[in-house]
C-alpha cells in the first residue's frame, strides 16, 4: 500500500537493499522488504523480472497456478505486477552485476546494462513490432518448440512490456522502428553501458538454470527429435503453449501413445560434476504425468526413477494420486540408453531391472532436468564463499546469511529447492535483512537523519452528496487505441449523456503530463465522478490510487473502461466490433459510476505486541525475530523450561551442535527486555481479530490469569517424534528409534565401540494409508547422521539401512554417498512386502527380500534402529481455543501449500516449526524467521485499512440467515447474537464478493458492485 | 425412538388427542401450542397459539386444509429465542419446511416440539370450506381410508396439486420430536405415536404417555406403497410440465398472466428474507428508466420484472424447496408455479445429491464448494 503510514520502528533513516535476481526468491523477498518501508532495487539480468515462473503451467501439489498468493498481502495480485507497481521498488532489466564491492552499510554494485534495442519506459506493449518483423527463429523459452521474430517477449503471458531485440537475429529491415507508435526502438542502442548502484545491504537471489539438455548424450537429445526436455514438456502441457496443453512428438507432430520420463538427468551424478540432488524434479514430473494422463487418457506414461522424493506434508499423497487415481507408472531403475527406431522413430529404452536388462519402447522420452547453480562473477572479490557445485555457502544455523557480513542469500542459490522453500527462504533472508539494517543503525550510532515525512493529502471531499458531474477521458496511447477506435465520434455520444460536463481524448493519461490534463478538467468543470478509457485496471491501479488522494477523491469517484486489452486486443481487424464493443463498455462505466457509492475508510488500529505460543526453537528465534525489529513479544511456554525438542537433539548430519545454537537463542531471549517469557503457562482463552487480540493465559505459578493484549499471533507448538509398536519396538532393549540411537551416540560411544551387526528401517509407521499418509522429511537423514556416526565410532560394524525411498534431498545427497563409500549398505523394501523381525530370548533375527540378489536375507542385528517419523503435538484442544484448522494429519494447516505456507487464511496468525510441518532445525529456523517477517508487516502498520471494494449490510433487509457467514472464506462475516443481524469485520474483509453473491435479498452489499449498479451496468451491456 | 398407540372409542379421535395435548401443555413439557384450531366461522382451520388448556376445544390436528404454512408462522415465533418451549403441530411438509429454516437461522430449534401428524392430503381451503357447509367431515372421511392408505378425495372436490405428487406423505423422529400416526392404522381403534427416546422417557416419568413399543410394520408397508404411487405420479406430472415448458418463450407463456402480487413469495416457507430484493429500493426504477427499457426495445412488459421475479426467487429458494405448494394455493391466477419449482428443484437437488429437510446437519449447497464441482456440476474442466 503505497500511501500507507510506515511506524517503521527500528530504522531513523531510510535504507537501500539491492536484490540479485527476480525470479520467486527475488521478487518475495523485494515485496517483503519494500512493504516494509525498505527501498529496494531489484536487479535482473534478462529482460523482464519472473524467473522460471512463467515457465510453469500449473504447479504442484495443488496443481493450480498460485502465482499471486506470493505478495504480502494476501490474496494479492500477482507479485510481477506488484513489484513494478510498488513505490519503494525499483526493477532494472536487462542488468548483470559486474563486480560488487563495500561492507554493510555501503556497498557498491556496478551493472552492466545491456540495452536490447526498446526503451522500456516508452514502450506501451501493442505488439505491433513483433508482428511486423520478418525474422523468425527458434524461441529460447520453449526450446525451439516455437518460432519467434528478432523483436520480442522474452515469455508470452507477460504482464508488461518486455519486448527485446536480440541483434544478431536482427535484419535492422527498420520496420519495426517504423511501425511502433511511441518511437520506443532504436536498432543501434545494444551499446552496455555500466552503472554503479549503492547499497546498505545486499540479498543474493540469482536462482539456478536447467542443465543442458544434452548434458547425458546417451539419452539421444538433439539427435533424436522425440528426446524432449522437461522443459519442452512443460512448454507442450502449458495452455498457452504450442500444443495448447498435450504433448505431441516432435518428429511428426502425432499424439504419443507411450510417454518415458528419465529422472535425475544432470542429478545425483557425480559423473557430469553434480553430485546433489535438485529436490524438485521427482514433483514436476509427476504433475506433468498426472497432467498428460488427465488430457489424454489413452496415452501410458512410465517413469524411470532412483528414488521417489517428494519431502513434505502433501507430497507423499500426491505420488498417490498419481499411481493410483492417475495409473502413472514409476520403475525404480536407471536407464542406460536411449536408442531410436530411425523408420518409426519410436525410441528404446534400455534399462537394469529385477530381470537384469529390460528394454521398453516409447513414443516420447522426457529428460527431467535438474538444477546448475547460478554464475556469480564477483564472489572470489567479495569473499562470498561458495561450495564445490556453485551454490552458496551459508551455516546450518543462520541460512539466510553468507559468508560476508552484509550480504545475504536465499532461494535455488542456496541449494536446489521448490517454490514454497523457495518463499519461505527469501521471506525469512528478508527478515535477516531488516534485524542487520536495524543493527547498522546501532551499531553506527548515525541516526541523525530523521524518515522523509509521509505527504499529506486533502481530506476526502464529500462528492457523493453533490449532483453527479461526469467527465469522460479516452486515453488516445501515444495514438495507438485512436488508431482504431473512434474516439472522437464515441466523446460526442457520451457528451450528450445525461450528467456528462465533459468527455475528452488526452494523449498517454497514465504519465503525468496526462494526469496534470485530467486535474485541469476536473477542476475547470468541477467534476465529482470520473470515466477513463484506456489500457487494463491494473496498468493504472496505483497511480489512480495515487492521483485520487492527491486531489481529495475517493478512489470510487473513478471507473476504468479498458479500451486497449478488452476491445483492441481481441478484436483487431474488426474495427465494428472494436467501436461496438468500446461504446457498450463506456456506457456501462457510465451506468456504474452513476451508481457508484464512496470506500469508506474503516481503519482499526493495530496493538503492537506478538504472542507466540510456544518456547521451542522455533518459537524462540520468532521472538527473537520480532524484538530485533522493535516489537514487543509475549512467549508462553507450557513447560517450565525453554528448548522444547531442541534439547533432546545432540548433533546435526551437517556437523552442528544444536546445543550451541540453544544456548545462543535461551539467553538472548531471557535478556531481551522486549520480550516477555511465561512459563508454565495455560492458553484459556483468545478472542478478537488481526491487530487486535486478547488472550488469557493461566499460569501454574499464580492464582489470577493474565490477560494480553496483541496484534498477532504465531503458533511454534511443537511436534514430536512418534511412538510405534511396530518391529517389536517395546520388547527388546536392542530396538529404539533413531532419537535413542543418537542419544546413546551423544552420551556413551563406548558402549557403542564393539557393535558389529547394525540394521536401520526407515519410514516406520509412515507413508501408508492409514497410518500418517506424509513423509516426515527427516528421517533419511537423521538415519544418514546416525549411520555415519556409528561408523566413527565402530568402523567394522556392518550397517544396513533398509528404506522405501531415500530422500536426502538437495545437498544432502553428498552425506548418502558418503555413506555409501563407507560401505553402509542401503536395500530398497516395498511397503508391500515389509522386513520382518522376530526375537529369541534377547536375539533379534530381521528377514527382508533384497531386490538385487533377489532373494530373503536374513540378520541377527545387535541393534535395530527404527525411523519413527514426526508427528504434530495434539493440538485439538489450543486449535479450540484460537479456533484455529488443522490439517488432516493434526499440524496447523496452511492457508496455501505453495505459497503461504506459515499463514492461517486471515491476515494476523501464522505458524512455524514442527507444528506445521515435519522441518530440519535449519528448515524450522527458516519458516521461524519467515513467521516473523509476515507477522511483521502486520505489527510494522500503525492500523489496518480496509479494502476498496468493501462490504456493507443494510440492518432493514438483513434476516440474519448466515449465508454470509459461510461463504466468507476469511472469517470477515459474523451474525451479531443480540440483533441477529449479520456484521462486517472490514479489516478482515478482502473484497472477494462471496458474502454478497450469497446473500438472496442484497442485504449485503459490495461496494462498487451492489445490486442496482449492477443492474444497471448489465441493462446498458444489453442496449 | 420409541412407539406406543393411543386407544380410541367410537368418536373419541379428537378428544384423546385434546387430553394428550392438555398433559403436554399441564405437565410443563411445553409452555404453548400451536394447533389448527377451527375458524370462528366454523368451516375452517387455522393455526393457534394456545396457553389455555380450555381452548384446545375445537382443534383437529389432521384437519386436511392448509391455508397458511405453518413454518413460516413458526419462524415468527422462534427467529429469536421465546423462552419457553413450543409445541407445534405440523404436517410433513411444514416439519421439512422447518429443517430447512433451521439452516438459515429463522427457527430456534431447542424452543420447538415438534409434533408431525401423518398427512393423508389437503384440499384448497375453499374446496375445504364447501365440504363442510355441506355437511361433510372431509377429516373424518379420510381417516377412515387411512388404514388401506387409499386415501381419494371427496368426489365433488380434489386434493391440492402438490399433495397429489407429494413425496412426503410422513415423517419419523430423526427431524421431528412426536409422530402421530395415521398410515395404515385403524383410526377408528387407535392412534400410532413414536417420539425420540428421550421426549418419550419425559412423557413416560410425566404420565403424559406410557411408551411400550407397538409394531410398526403395516403403516411402513401402507406409507412406501403410497410413496411409490405418488413418485410415479410426480415423475408423470413434472414430466408433462418440462415437455409443455422446455424453453424461454415456454417460461414467458407460463407466467403470462402474473400479476406481480407476490403472493407466491409471501407465503414460501422458505422465502425466509426479511423484504424481498423486489420489493426493496433496487427495483424501484424512475420513469425514464422504463420510457428507456421501451425505447430500447420498441416495447416493455408491464409491470416489469416479472419473468425476473420468478426467475431470482427460483434461484434463491429452488435448492430447499419442500414442495408444500403453496405458491399454487396462493395464486390469484392458477399459474403452476408449484410445477416450475418442483421441476427445476427436483434437478438441481439431485445435482448437488440435497434432499431437502432431510437432516438438520446437512448444510445448504450454497454454503459450500468444492473445487470439483466445476467439472461435475458444470462440465468445467478448470481451465
Amino acid at each position: 500500500m503505497p500511501f500507507e503510514n510506515k511506524d517503521n520502528k527500528i530504522m531513523t533513516k531510510e535504507k537501500k537493499v539491492a536484490v540479485i535476481g527476480g525470479g520467486f526468491a527475488g521478487m518475495t523477498a523485494a515485496l517483503q522488504l519494500a512493504e516494509q518501508g525498505i527501498k529496494v532495487t531489484l536487479v535482473e539480468k534478462e529482460a523482464a523480472i519472473g524467473g522460471f515462473f512463467p515457465l510453469l503451467d500449473n504447479t504442484f501439489p495443488t496443481n493450480s497456478c498460485g502465482v499471486c498468493f506470493l505478495s504480502p498481502k494476501q490474496p494479492a495480485y500477482c507479485p510481477f505486477v506488484e513489484c513494478r507497481l510498488h513505490e519503494n521498488l525499483e526493477i532494472k532489466v536487462n542488468s548483470t552485476p559486474l563486480s560488487l564491492s563495500g561492507e554493510p552499510g555501503d556497498f557498491r554494485m556496478t551493472l552492466a546494462v545491456t540495452p536490447n534495442g526498446v526503451d522500456q519506459d516508452k514502450c506501451i506493449d501493442c505488439g505491433k513490432c513483433s508482428a511486423v518483423c520478418p525474422v523468425n527463429v527458434a524461441y529460447e523459452f520453449s526450446e525451439g518448440l516455437e518460432e519467434r521474430s528478432a523483436i520480442y517477449k522474452l515469455y508470452p503471458k507477460m504482464v508488461n512490456a518486455g519486448y527485446r531485440i536480440d541483434s544478431e537475429n536482427c535484419t535492422k529491415c527498420g520496420a519495426c522502428v517504423e511501425i511502433c507508435p511511441t518511437k520506443a526502438i532504436d536498432l543501434d542502442a545494444f551499446a552496455v553501458t555500466e552503472e554503479e548502484i549503492t547499497a546498505d545491504a545486499v540479498l543474493l537471489t540469482p536462482g539456478f538454470s536447467l542443465v543442458d539438455s544434452g548434458l547425458k548424450g546417451e539419452y539421444g537429445f538433439g539427435r533424436y527429435k522425440n528426446v524432449v526436455s522437461s522443459r519442452q514438456l512443460e512448454r507442450m502441457i502449458s495452455f498457452s503453449g504450442p500444443s495448447l496443453g498435450k504433448p505431441v512428438s516432435p518428429a511428426d507432430g502425432s499424439a504419443p501413445k507411450r510417454i518415458a520420463f528419465i529422472q535425475c538427468v544432470g542429478s545425483r551424478d557425480n559423473s557430469c560434476g553434480r553430485g546433489y540432488c535438485s529436490s524438485v524434479c521427482c514433483m514436476y514430473a509427476t504433475k506433468q504425468a498426472m497432467f498428460i494422463r488427465e488430457r489424454c487418457p489413452e496415452t501410458e506414461v512410465v517413469v524411470y526413477y532412483m528414488d521417489l522424493r517428494g519431502m513434505g506434508k502433501g507430497y507423499e499423497k500426491y505420488f498417490n494420486q498419481a499411481k493410483n487415481e492417475h495409473a502413472v507408472e514409476y520403475r525404480r531403475s536407471m536407464v542406460s540408453t536411449v536408442k531410436e527406431d530411425p523408420k518409426t522413430k519410436k525410441l528404446n529404452l534400455v534399462y537394469d531391472s529385477d530381470a537384469g536388462f529390460s528394454q521398453d519402447t516409447v513414443d516420447l522420452v522426457v529428460l527431467s532436468l535438474g538444477f546448475d547453480a547460478p554464475k556469480i562473477d564477483f564472489a572470489a572479490d567479495i569473499g562470498l564463499e561458495l561450495d564445490e557445485y556453485g551454490f552458496c555457502r551459508t551455516a546450518e544455523f543462520a541460512p539466510t546469511l553468507t559468508s560476508k557480513p552484509g550480504l545475504f542469500a536465499a532461494g535455488a542459490f542456496n541449494g536446489p529447492k521448490d517454490i514454497p522453500e523457495t518463499v519461505l527462504e527469501a521471506t525469512a533472508a528478508a527478515d535477516s535483512v531488516i534485524i542487520s539494517l536495524g543493527a547498522l543503525e546501532t551499531d553506527s550510532n548515525n541516526a541523525t537523519d530523521a524518515l522523509p515525512v509521509e505527504p499529506t493529502h486533502p481530506e476526502e471531499g464529500d462528492v457523493w452528496i453533490e449532483e453527479p458531474k461526469i467527465g469522460i477521458f479516452l486515453c488516445s496511447c501515444a495514438g495507438t487505441i485512436a488508431a482504431d477506435i473512434d474516439l472522437d465520434t464515441l466523446c460526442a455520444e457520451l457528451k450528450k449523456r445525461s450528467y456528462v460536463a465533459c468527455a475528452e481524448v488526452v494523449d498517454n493519461i497514465c504519465t503525468p503530463e496526462g494526469l496534470l490534463g485530467l486535474r485541469h478538467f476536473i477542476g475547470e468543470h468541477e467534476l465529482n465522478r470520473i470515466i477513463i478509457g484506456a489500457c487494463s485496471v491494473r496498468e493504472m491501479e496505483r497511480s489512480l490510487d495515487a492521483f485520487a488522494e492527491k486531489i481529495g477523491f475517493n478512489r470510487n469517484a473513478f471507473v476504468v473502461t479498458n479500451l486497449r486489452e478488452q476491445c483492441l486486443f481481441p478484436h483487431a481487424g474488426e474495427p465494428e466490433v472494436i467501436n461496438g464493443k468500446a461504446k457498450a463498455l463506456l456506457n456501462a462505466s457510465y451506468a456504474q459510476v452513476f451508481n457508484n457509492l464512496p470506500a469508506p475508510a474503516v481503519t482499526v488500529s493495530v496493538t503492537d505486541r506478538a504472542l507466540v505460543v510456544g518456547g521451542g526453537v522455533a518459537g524462540l528465534k520468532a521472538a527473537l525475530s520480532l524484538s530485533a525489529r522493535g516489537c514487543q513479544v509475549t512467549l508462553v511456554e507450557k513447560d517450565e523450561c525453554l528448548g522444547g525438542r531442541l534439547r533432546l537433539a545432540h548433533y546435526t548430519l551437517e556437523g552442528s551442535k544444536p546445543s550451541e545454537l540453544l544456548n545462543s537463542l535461551i539467553p538472548a531471549v531471557e535478556a531481551d527486555n522486549q520480550i516477555e517469557v511465561l512459563l508454565k503457562a495455560e492458553i484459556t482463552e483468545h478472542l478478537g481479530r488481526v491487530g487486535r487480540y486478547t488472550t488469557t493465559v493461566k499460569l501454574a505459578d499464580e492464582d489470577d490469569s493474565r490477560s494480553i493484549e496483541h496484534g498477532v499471533l504465531l503458533m511454534a507448538t511443537g511436534g514430536q517424534e512418534a511412538e510405534t509398536s511396530e518391529y517389536l519396538k517395546g520388547q527388546s532393549e536392542k530396538i529404539l528409534t533413531q532419537s535413542e540411537l543418537e542419544k546413546q551416540l551423544a552420551t556413551t560411544p563406548e558402549q557403542l565401540h564393539d557393535l558389529s551387526e547394525v540394521v536401520m528401517i526407515q519410514c516406520v509407521g509412515s507413508r501408508e494409508d492409514g497410518k500418517r499418509e506424509y513423509c516426515s522429511r527427516v528421517c533419511c537423514t537423521h538415519a544418514l547422521k546416525n549411520a555415519l556416526r556409528l561408523k566413527e565410532i565402530a568402523p567394522e560394524c556392518k550397517i544396513t539401512v533398509l528404506y522405501r525411498d531415500l530422500r536426502s534431498y538437495g545437498l544432502f545427497e553428498d552425506y548418502y554417498r558418503k555413506a555409501r563409500d563407507l560401505g553402509i549398505l542401503f536395500s530398497p523394501y516395498e511397503v508391500e512386502r515389509k522386513p520382518e523381525v522376530t526375537a529369541s530370548g534377547s536375539d533379534l533375527s530381521l528377514s527382508y527380500y533384497d531386490q538385487i540378489l533377489k532373494q530373503d536375507v536374513t540378520l541377527s542385528p545387535e541393534l535395530l534402529v527404527l525411523s519413527v517419523g514426526v508427528e504434530p503435538g495434539d493440538f485439538s484442544e489450543l486449535a479450540k481455543t484460537f479456533s484455529l484448522p488443522l490439517d488432516e494429519y493434526g499440524f496447523f494447516a496452511e492457508s496455501n501449500s505453495k505459497a503461504a505456507l506459515v499463514d492461517f487464511v486471515g491476515e494476523g496468525r501464522y505458524h512455524c516449526g514442527l507444528a506445521s510441518a515435519p522441518l530440519h532445525i535449519k528448515e524450522t529456523l527458516i519458516r521461524a524467521q519467515a513467521a516473523a517477517s509476515r507477522a511483521a508487516t502486520v505489527l510494522s502498520r500503525k492500523e489496518i485499512k480496509s479494502t476498496k471494494n468493501m462490504v456493507i449490510v443494510s440492518t432493514r433487509l438483513c434476516s440474519g440467515c448466515g449465508l454470509c457467514v459461510d461463504a466468507c472464506p476469511y472469517d470477515a462475516r459474523e451474525i451479531n447474537l443480540a440483533t441477529k443481524i449479520a456484521e462486517v469485520h472490514s479489516e478482515l474483509c478482502h473484497g472477494c464478493g462471496s458474502c454478497a453473491a450469497v446473500c438472496p435479498n442484497g442485504a449485503t452489499q459490495q461496494i462498487g458492485f451492489d445490486k442496482g449498479q449492477m443492474m444497471a451496468v448489465t441493462n446498458e451491456l444489453m442496449r | 425412538m420409541k412407539t406406543t398407540v393411543i386407544d380410541l372409542s367410537a368418536d373419541s379421535f379428537n378428544g384423546e388427542i385434546e387430553a394428550f395435548l392438555t398433559r403436554l401443555l399441564e405437565s410443563d413439557l411445553v409452555g404453548s401450542l400451536l394447533v389448527p384450531k377451527k375458524t370462528t366461522g366454523g368451516d375452517n382451520y387455522v393455526h393457534a397459539l394456545i396457553k389455555n388448556p380450555a381452548l384446545l376445544a375445537d382443534t383437529d390436528i389432521g384437519a386436511p386444509v392448509m391455508p397458511v404454512q405453518a413454518a413460516r408462522i413458526i419462524s415468527n415465533l422462534t427467529f429469536r429465542d421465546p423462552g419457553e418451549k413450543i409445541g407445534v403441530v405440523v404436517k410433513p411438509c411444514e416439519a421439512r419446511a422447518l429443517v430447512e429454516l433451521a439452516k438459515f437461522k429463522q427457527i430456534t430449534r431447542e424452543a420447538l416440539v415438534i409434533i408431525v401428524v401423518d398427512c393423508l392430503g389437503t384440499y384448497e381451503p375453499k374446496a375445504f370450506s364447501a365440504l363442510v357447509k355441506s355437511g361433510k367431515s372431509p377429516a373424518l372421511d379420510l381417516r377412515k381410508q387411512a388404514v388401506t392408505g387409499a386415501c381419494n378425495a371427496d368426489d365433488s372436490a380434489a386434493f391440492r396439486s402438490a399433495c397429489e405428487i407429494c413425496e412426503y406423505p410422513a415423517l419419523d423422529t430423526s427431524v421431528v420430536d412426536i409422530v402421530v400416526g395415521l398410515w395404515g392404522v385403524d383410526t377408528e381403534k387407535q392412534l400410532y405415536i413414536e417420539a425420540n427416546d428421550e421426549l418419550a422417557d419425559v412423557m413416560n416419568e410425566k404420565n403424559i404417555l406410557e411408551f411400550n413399543g407397538q409394531d410398526n410394520s403395516k403403516r411402513q408397508e401402507i406409507i412406501a406403497s403410497v410413496k411409490a404411487e405418488r413418485s410415479n405420479s410426480c415423475t408423470q406430472v413434472l414430466g408433462d410440465f418440462s415437455s409443455k415448458v422446455n424453453s424461454i418463450k415456454g417460461i414467458q407463456e407460463l407466467l403470462s398472466t402474473c400479476m406481480r402480487c407476490h403472493n407466491c413469495m409471501i407465503n414460501c416457507p422458505i422465502c425466509y428474507c426479511r423484504e424481498c430484493v423486489f420489493r426493496s429500493p433496487t427495483f424501484e426504477h424512475t420513469p425514464d428508466q422504463y420510457l428507456s427499457w421501451a425505447n430500447d426495445k420498441g416495447a416493455i412488459r408491464m409491470p416489469a420484472n416479472t419473468v425476473m421475479f420468478h426467475l431470482t426467487r427460483l434461484n434463491h429458494m429452488v435448492i430447499s424447496c419442500i414442495g408444500c405448494g403453496m405458491c399454487d394455493t396462493a395464486c390469484p391466477n392458477d399459474i403452476s408455479v408449484m410445477s416450475l419449482f418442483r421441476t427445476v428443484g427436483n434437478n438441481a437437488q439431485k445435482m448437488m445429491e440435497y434432499e431437502p429437510g432431510r437432516s438438520y446437519d446437512e448444510p445448504a449447497p450454497a454454503t459450500t464448494f468444492q473445487d470439483t464441482e466445476l467439472v461435475t456440476e458444470a462440465g468445467m474442466s478448470g481451465h
